[in-house]
């Protein structure tokens, strides 16, 4: 197991490297230059040249290409990534400013799409072929094609402006968590409630489950002590999938619903172009995502003893 | 089987406790503003020595006061200058400073404090992104005694006023002890409010300086705020900024959209401001250098096929404002007959079209026939290139099928547009500066700023409409200066360089317990010195 | 003469399929009577272990139809589940083929053994773990206590059949139902599984039904016998009777299939 895992964390590097050299030359192949951006951006009228080349020098935009990846490369690796060019500040410490309002929706988010999405698809694989099956898949399919930024607004009309159950904006309470959490739970437990459905009908035909009918279990616990936990080892493996889902998720919900987050950092960072935010803030949720997944692994080897105990 | 007991009661718990998390409309103290504004205003650095963005000078202006006000009636009125003499040549300037002004952390305001402000914004380590071009080639400062100063330049600067009521003076105690990188999060003024705490993307909190002294014309009472905090609450979705009054969530919105307006009108339970703002409005740039717009014909085809009233009916209920030139209407500088150099006339748009060798195909287009530059049996189709505001572009779109011409509507995000128009790469092209200072005129219609980073972009370029914007920078005589603006205009219809087409003023929603909210001069600025919460 | 333990009569099952209606079991009626050994013997597809499953109620009720079927003093055709529930696992114990399928792969064998205990006997933590121990010593599984934590992939394939065997006659159960037990298991072991099984029968006094396809197997352990072919019983009667002297032409047939090396006769394909 010790090997297993550290195994996986060495294969991050490659991959992380990947991801960093993608995301370079991706910022520095789009059109547009930060100085420039940033002042047109400003509606305030002509700079004077003089002045335009000074900034540029100023932001660090001068050095060939190769020195400044090199540049970001190298402190990366040291934790330091570097200062943004817009808001000159640390960009890693912009990032872990933001970061917990990300995580928590996220997480939340996360939480939401399994809350609602197991049961759901367990109901319909208790009625499998039923009107209750037929619903639910409904339910489901609908959730994966309203987009979330439609979702987002109508909860927040719903529930905040008519009934003032939740606030509509704001990133630092626990109430308001609860719509943006909902808005990407929603979305995304169409996926869980189709995979835990047709894994629970798999597993309903397995020999184990007829020798424990056999065997006198009702069929209660049969589902909980038996059923279950064999029918979410497919859920889990997805959950790290599913955290990326909702990573990108956090994009547009943040912006819906006025959160500090990450995501939204991202957007405007590319839109102004300020290389370091955007290399360092995709690096840090690449690293944030493959961490995920690597739990997820190590849970779902925990979860079955099959590849636990290896052979 | 065991009924999940368990579960039931968890749920009742849970949908008690959410309707009792209910009225959020109470959170705020009695004497804490709480004003909402789009998201988009916030800057990345909130001292606007430091940062370009325009919505950096009103925050300042809350923590501190500027040398020289702008008074809701466009006039000048002392801040912590009482007295400006400006030398008739406009090189040099000199400041008479108000007496017993301190700084928030206690240093004395005088002299010597305002040189070290401008030695720090031209620094390079400061690296000021517009602020120090504005303040532009200061050769000289001199302290002739405490509270006076003198400015000097080789050039005449005519702009140095204008300047002065938008650069902020931050303690150099303060300032010195703090990086620029870092200083806009303690910022030291002398204003009425102290800055508590910044939540990027989220808030600013601010809250009142009980040692301030009413240093500003504009404060009827001289002394403290008369309200406890200012907490500015950043909000990404329009429509959600546009309800955040009428539920409760803040007490004062800013820049609600259009649609939201209704709410708030004729209503006894909220106040509505509105101001407009000084500049070209949201205007088109005309691509003169290559077909079909190089031909002035089709230019004014265009022109008299714009009917803004309607569009302005249809889609914003009336609510915006008439912008007719390259200025818009509420400009200082306006030139009147911009309103009706170009009438809707859509028979003289299709005439002037014919001519112009654009042939009416029959099936609701024109095909080119005899067009410089544009193989014959080509359709006419004339692309806007916007960042926003589609819906004025969508209506624009149904007036011109009326004339013939297919427009086409790109909605691009800002890299892109500078991209194309740095290739002239466009037919229109959204361009907006705000500015209650002619001197755009120079940035747009001066052939010298043809390069990266610049506003020349339409492309064409006459001696006399040269000479006159150089005047419109650089003479010392304001009179002269507007008359001159007014004959640029007058030039750059004639030629119809630009597709003015609506002004965007800002809407300001107010509770009704808020009171002494003051707008300024232009919808980009208000007062809070007086503001008070009825209970 | 004493009723007999699990009495069948006219046991039809049909199965609804794409192409319409498949009759798995036809007709089928036979009695088991206390204390003895019947086994069902028929190739693939001769609805063997479909019967045996439509007596445990373990297919859908829709396609069970019967006179009668009455199992340890009950009517078994008319049950409710929770009666049903009572009797699998306490009165009749079923094991199945394939171990590695039919054990769950994610639970300790120990829980699995447990449960049984819990369910039908109510005992509950040191007692239930004490029983498992007793149970799979008595089945031969070596080092029982440490073994309780370990799954069922940990075992070779005879200990996993072992620890079915284990569960089945775990409440000690009036019938043991073994449907193909050594089928996936190699010779050598099949005759220890086997030998497990008729030494558990006389201890605990159970009757066994044993299906297979395998005439080697029936001939060593089984009392009576019953030949099934294409849902229908064939024949049936005492194993040495059966063999000795084949009534039906299938059953001949069968009975020649198997080689035999004390014959010379020729092989032919």
């Amino acid at each position: 197991m010790q090997l297993y895992v550290m195994g996986r964390i060495v294969q991050l590097i490659p991959v992380l490297l990947l991801v960093s050299l993608i995301v370079f030359l991706i910022m520095h192949a789009l059109p547009g230059d930060p100085a420039t951006l940033m002042l047109a951006g400003a509606e305030g009228g002509m700079t004077s040249p003089e002045r335009l080349a000074e900034l540029r020098e100023q932001m660090g935009l001068n050095d060939p290409l190769v020195v400044q990846y090199w540049h970001f490369v190298s402190g990366a690796a040291t934790g330091d990534l570097g200062n943004s060019i817009r808001f000159r500040e640390p960009v890693l410490q912009m990032i872990l400013s933001r970061l917990d309002s990300t995580v928590e929706l996220a997480l939340f988010g996360l939480l939401c799409s399994l809350v609602i999405g197991v049961p759901l698809g367990l109901l319909a694989a208790a009625r499998q072929g039923g009107w209750i099956d037929a619903v639910c898949m409904s339910l489901s399919y609908l959730g994966a094609s309203i987009p979330v930024y439609w979702l987002g607004l109508m909860m927040i009309f719903v529930f905040a402006f008519n009934l003032g159950w939740f606030p509509a904006s704001g990133g630092t309470s626990w109430n308001s968590l609860v719509l943006p959490s909902l808005s990407l739970g929603l979305i995304n437990a169409g996926l869980v409630a189709r995979l835990m459905r047709s894994s629970m009908i798999e597993v309903n035909g397995e020999d184990y489950m007829r020798t424990g009918r056999a065997k006198g279990l009702s069929p209660g616990l049969l589902l909980r002590r038996h059923g279950l936990k064999n029918a979410l080892i497919p859920v889990v493996t997805i959950l790290g999938l599913q955290f990326g889902n909702m990573l990108a998720g956090t994009v547009v919900t943040e912006t819906v619903f006025s959160r500090p987050g990450v995501g939204r950092l991202v957007v405007s960072a590319i839109l102004s172009k300020d290389y370091p935010l955007v290399q360092g803030a995709v690096l840090f949720l690449a690293t944030v995502y493959v961490t995920v997944n690597l739990i997820v692994d190590i849970i779902y080897a925990w979860l079955d003893p099959r590849i636990r105990y290896g052979r | 089987m065991k009924v999940p007991s368990i579960t039931a009661r968890a749920a009742a718990l849970l949908l008690t406790s959410a309707l009792q998390l209910g009225s959020i409309a109470s959170a705020h103290a009695a004497g804490d503003l709480v004003i909402a504004m789009p998201a988009s205003l916030e800057p990345a650095n909130l001292d606007f020595q430091v940062d370009p963005y325009t919505p950096d000078i009103l925050f300042d202006s809350f923590m501190t006061d500027p040398l020289i006000v702008t008074a809701p009636d466009g006039t000048y009125k002392p801040g912590l200058a009482l007295e400006w003499t400006v030398a008739p040549d406009a090189k040099t300037f000199t400041l008479k400073l108000r007496p017993g002004v301190t700084f928030q952390d206690g240093t004395p305001f005088n002299a010597a404090a305002v040189k070290y402000n401008f030695e720090r914004i031209l620094s390079p380590a400061t690296a000021s992104a517009l602020l120090a071009n504005n303040v532009g080639p200061l050769k000289s400062m001199e302290i002739i005694d405490d509270l006076t100063i003198r400015f000097k330049y080789d050039v005449a600067w005519v702009t140095f006023l204008d300047m002065a009521t938008k650069a902020p003076m931050w303690s150099p105690t303060a300032a010195a002890a703090s990086t620029p990188q870092e200083f806009d999060k303690k910022l030291i003024g002398t204003g009425p409010f102290k800055l508590a705490q910044w939540v990027a993307n989220d808030h600013i909190r601010l809250v009142k300086w009980d040692g301030y002294g009413g240093w500003n014309a504009m404060q009827e009472h001289k002394g403290p705020a008369l309200i406890d905090s200012v907490t500015i609450k950043f909000v990404g979705e329009e429509s959600v900024l546009g309800s955040m009054v009428a539920t409760g969530e803040a007490n004062a919105a800013y820049q609600i959209p259009a649609l939201s307006v209704d709410q708030y009108r004729d209503s006894a339970d909220f106040h509505l401001l509105a101001k407009g703002q000084s500049g070209t409005g949201l205007s088109m740039i005309m691509n003169a250098t290559s077909p079909p717009l190089d031909n002035k014909a089709v230019r004014q085809a265009l022109l008299f096929g714009r009917d803004m009233k309607a569009v302005n009916e249809l889609v914003y209920d009336g609510l915006y404002e008439p912008s007719d030139g390259p200025l818009n209407n509420i400009h200082r500088c306006f030139w009147p007959g911009a309103t009706t150099a170009y009438p809707h006339d859509p028979a003289k748009a299709k005439s002037l079209l014919e001519s112009a060798g654009w042939k009416d195909d029959g099936a609701g287009g024109r095909k080119a026939s005899g067009v410089k530059g544009v193989a014959d049996g080509t359709p006419l189709t004339v692309r806007w290139t916007i960042l926003h505001h589609q819906e004025i572009a969508e209506a624009v779109q149904g007036q011109f099928k009326a004339i013939g011409v297919n427009l086409k509507i790109e909605k691009v995000p800002g890299p892109i547009q500078l991209e194309r128009v740095a290739k002239r790469d466009f037919d229109l092209m959204y361009e907006r500066l705000r500015s209650s200072d002619p001197k755009i005129l120079d940035d747009m219609f001066n052939p010298t700023y043809n390069k990266p980073g610049g506003w020349f972009w339409s492309g064409y370029s006459s001696d006399e409409l040269t000479k006159l914007v150089n005047d419109v920078r650089s003479n010392p005589d304001n009179t002269v200066r507007c008359e001159n603006a007014k004959k640029a205009q007058e030039i750059i219809m004639e030629q119809a360089l630009i597709f003015p087409t609506l002004s965007d003023p800002s809407y300001v929603a107010l509770a009704k317990e808020v009171e002494g909210f003051k707008m300024g001069a232009e919808g980009t600025n208000f007062f809070l010195h007086d503001v008070s919460i009825k209970k | 003469m004493t009723a007999a333990l699990l009495s069948i009569r006219n046991l039809t099952v049909r199965f609804h399929g794409e192409r319409g209606e498949t009759v798995a079991v036809d007709g089928v009626s036979f009695d088991l009577n206390a204390g003895e050994t019947l086994a069902i013997v028929g190739e693939s597809g001769s609805g063997k272990s479909v019967t045996m499953l439509a007596v445990m109620g373990l297919l859908a009720k829709a396609g069970v139809t019967a006179d009668n079927i009455f199992g340890c003093g009950r009517n078994l055709l008319n049950a409710g589940d929770v009666e049903m529930r009572a009797i699998r696992g306490r009165q009749i114990g079923m094991i199945f083929q394939d171990p590695m399928t039919s054990l769950n792969p994610v639970l300790t064998i120990g829980r699995q053994l447990t449960e049984m205990f819990e369910i039908h006997l109510g005992l509950s933590g040191a007692a239930s773990r004490k029983g498992a121990i007793d149970l799979l010593n008595l089945v031969g599984v070596p080092s029982a206590g440490t073994r309780l934590k370990d799954y069922p992939h940990q075992f070779s394939g005879g200990m996993r059949q072992r620890v079915m065997i284990a569960m089945a006659v775990a409440c000690k159960p009036q019938i043991l139902i073994a449907d193909e037990p050594t089928t996936a298991l190699d010779v050598t072991i099949q005759a220890q599984i086997l030998e497990i099984l008729s030494g558990l029968q006389s201890e605990f006094g159970m009757a066994m039904i044993m299906i297979s396809h395998d005439l080697g197997v029936v001939a060593g352990i089984a009392d009576r016998m019953l030949v099934m072919h294409s849902g229908r019983i064939v024949e049936q009667g005492l194993v040495d009777d059966v063999f000795a002297n084949p009534q039906m032409p299938y059953t001949r047939s069968l009975l020649a299939a198997v080689p035999r090396f004390d014959l010379e006769t020729e092989m032919t394909p």
